[in-house]
């Protein structure tokens, strides 16, 4: 049976006679006749586009492939490659990373188009990656269902039963709809779910039948409307606990990871500390407090929590490894670093997003009180919950106790600047340098740092001021390597309408997974600075390799052997300008640092990337 | 060190290369979130070594099979002879 005799016989349904559609269906092709049809006005691809464009994607990102060519044509000509605008990519992880990164941003996801088997492996770890940091991702995926429409070959090994199960296992939701009215229905609670914390990327499966159905001229697709649930929040009795055992505490802290979403929720977070006088951890999966403000002890986490009677984690990774070390020797060991007594609270979403089978859920924490809630939503209701329980007594408790913790964040920022001195003229450049350098061209701009820092040993934290929820988005979730580089110019995307310089710290072994992204950074015109932080090796495998060789006492000579990106030492600027884009390097002195940070900004000011090949010690 | 030779630090930034000191630690033995500053003042070399060849903390074990006693002490005296930080 061909696909128009098909559509003759069951209009609007897909093979397998699933979720039939009635008979005389608007979704049946424009007119019976006998001589052959080639051309069609009108297509289900068409439907989706409106789908898309209802629910509010801004841009698709995708490496083309024929398992979505109708949607993909009607992206480009129905829909006016506006809103979606394709965004041209050269791997699919690369795809996902770039919405990933502009999710971080803006706070609500793009698109991204795949081939539901090659396109999708391709794309698999970058999804991980999104789905452990809790970011939505919005992805559409091709595949031809029916066998008997498949062409020969290709198609065949580009076709999957169930597409999204190999993804299933880290991602909030997906469906293959059977009929356009269902794409519609699930397109749109996709996009829900996804924004739903705990927020994750969720796939649509667009069958290729589907998408080129034709259609006839007045077919009209009703789309439901587009309803975002409120986040949930902490049970009201259980906030009120909170709020009685925060002001009784003597030495409260409050750790935060993925806490501060929007910038409300930073704010939010500042009052809690300010009303406290408390001392705050940022983990920095989200900007979620001011870097240098008098509460924030980052700087001095562990002797923090260590003192503490009182830890606050909100929206935690790891409690258990919060209040634990852990010594990765011969026999492995560990112990909790939190005083006897101290009590432990958990506001958070994360048991709301578990799966059994990929372990990023980390060890189990034994907690006093755990509330399940997102916690930026959670945030304002406890702030006014201990606001009714503070007394007189206790502000002057919480004052003092201010004045010590901004004396400890005063020391800390002393300390770093002195830290930073050492080695100041060394080439390769610390990484203290870099920071710093890179601190000094960018302070007097609206900046916004797209990278994680502890590849260069948290300088920029401990050294930059971070105030702005646009200035820090955290690191990539998954440890997936390959993820700062796509996910920069993602974020860097997301910035470009604000006016922002976008600047990231792009370690040389990320950049070498998918370097094409520097092209389409190029053919899009995303301004974004890339500084590289070019320490000539997969460093961690490095220190890794190490560990086993003194391990076994066989020495470190050959821990290079497998773990270092040298002999040839690759030349970054050469490969970016091969890909259109504005580069300098290798910079090897720190004196000439500066200047082609200068130069390197008034490119990406004009709306172009740039990068700067920075060699640089390994962290 | 004081009184150190230069030779003995020459010897010691080599070894200090060699083994892998500065993975972690950075080339200068500035320090890094991987591995604390070491120089220009260490700590006194009885636990300086003790911190090497049974180390309290993740730092990978250096036994004598890999670094000798005179090569550890050729690394104390190179990171000794660590300049100071500039103002």
């Amino acid at each position: 049976m061909n696909r128009r005799t098909f559509l003759k016989d069951a209009a609007g349904a897909l093979a397998g006679g699933a979720a039939l559609a009635g008979t005389g269906s608007a979704q049946a092709p424009p007119r019976e006749q006998d001589a052959e049809s080639l051309t069609t006005d009108r297509c289900g691809a068409d439907c989706m586009v409106d789908v898309v464009k209802a629910i509010g994607l801004e841009y698709i990102c995708a490496n083309p492939g024929s398992s979505f060519r109708a949607l993909h044509e009607a992206i480009v000509n129905y829909g006016g490659n506006a809103k979606p605008e394709l965004i041209t990519c050269c791997h699919e992880e690369s795809s996902v990373a770039m919405a990933h990164g502009f999710a971080k941003i803006d706070g609500k996801p793009i698109g991204v188009m795949a081939h539901g088997t090659v396109g999708l492996q391709h794309a698999a770890m970058a999804i991980y990656n999104a789905y452990c940091d809790r970011v939505p991702v919005y992805i559409i995926i091709g595949n031809t269902l029916d066998a008997t429409e498949r062409r020969p070959g290709v198609e065949w090994a580009h076709s999957v039963q169930d597409a999204s199960s190999l993804v299933r296992d880290f991602s909030k939701w997906d469906d293959t709809p059977v009929s356009l009215e269902h794409f519609a229905e699930s397109a749109v609670r996709a996009y829900t779910i996804a924004m739903t914390p705990p927020m994750g990327p969720v796939l649509i499966v667009a069958d290729s039948e589907l998408q080129e159905r034709p259609l006839t001229g007045d077919f009209t697709l009703r789309i439901p409307k587009l309803t975002l649930s409120a986040p949930p929040q902490g049970d009201d009795a259980a906030i009120a606990d909170v709020a009685r055992m925060l002001v009784a505490a003597e030495s409260p802290v409050l750790v935060a990871d993925r806490a501060a979403r929007t910038p409300a929720g930073l704010a939010s977070l500042v009052q809690l500390a300010e009303l406290l006088q408390a001392a705050v951890v940022d983990q920095g999966g989200r900007m979620n407090f001011p870097s240098r403000h008098p509460l924030n002890q980052s700087a001095q986490s562990r002797a923090t929590i260590g003192a503490a009677d009182l830890v606050l984690g909100l929206e935690l990774t790891d409690f258990w490894g919060t209040v634990n070390t852990f010594r990765d020797q011969l026999h492995r060991s560990s112990r909790s670093i939190l005083k006897p007594g101290a009590k432990t609270i958990a506001i958070s979403t994360r048991d709301l997003g578990l799966r059994a089978n990929y372990q990023e859920f980390q060890r189990y924490p034994e907690l006093d009180l755990a509330v399940t809630g997102d916690a930026e939503a959670t945030l304002p209701s406890l702030v006014e919950a201990v606001k009714r329980l503070v007394t007189a007594d206790r502000r002057r408790v919480f004052d003092q106790r201010g004045k010590k913790l901004a004396d400890a964040s005063n020391a800390a920022l002393d300390r770093a600047h002195a830290d930073a001195g050492y080695a100041w003229d060394a080439g390769p450049v610390t990484t203290a340098r870099l920071s710093m350098e890179m601190w000094d061209a960018i302070k007097h701009e609206d900046w916004s740092l797209v990278s994680d820092v502890n590849m260069v040993s948290n300088w920029p934290k401990r050294l930059w001021s971070f105030d702005k929820h646009s200035q820090f988005v955290g690191g990539s979730g998954g440890a997936g390597v390959g993820y700062t580089a796509p996910a920069s110019f993602g974020a860097a995307l997301a910035n470009k309408p604000h006016g922002r310089l976008t600047v990231t710290i792009q370690p040389d072994g990320d950049l070498m997974y998918a370097p094409g992204i520097l092209w389409t950074a190029a053919h899009h015109h995303i301004p974004l600075l890339s500084v590289m932080h070019n320490n000539r090796a997969y460093h961690q495998e490095v220190m890794h390799l190490q560990r086993m060789a003194n391990r076994h006492n066989r020495g470190v000579d050959r821990a290079h052997v497998g773990t270092t990106i040298d002999d040839p030492n690759i030349d970054y600027a050469k490969v970016a300008q091969g890909m259109g884009v504005y580069a300098e390097g290798p910079i090897e002195n720190p004196k000439d640092l500066a200047p082609a940070l200068k130069r390197a900004i008034a490119v990406v000011k004009k709306g172009e990337p740039a990068l700067v090949d920075v060699v640089t010690q390994p962290r | 060190m004081a009184g150190a030779a230069p030779q003995e630090a020459d010897r010691g930034k080599q070894t200090f290369v060699r083994v892998g000191c500065y993975q972690c630690h950075g080339r200068e033995a500035q320090g890094a979130s991987t591995g604390p500053r070491l120089g220009p003042d260490p700590m006194p070399l009885p636990q300086f070594t003790r911190a090497i060849r049974t180390p309290r903390a993740d730092m990978p074990p250096y036994s004598t099979k890999i670094l000798s006693e005179a090569e550890l002490a050729d690394i104390y005296a190179y990171v000794s002879s660590r300049a100071r930080p500039r103002k």
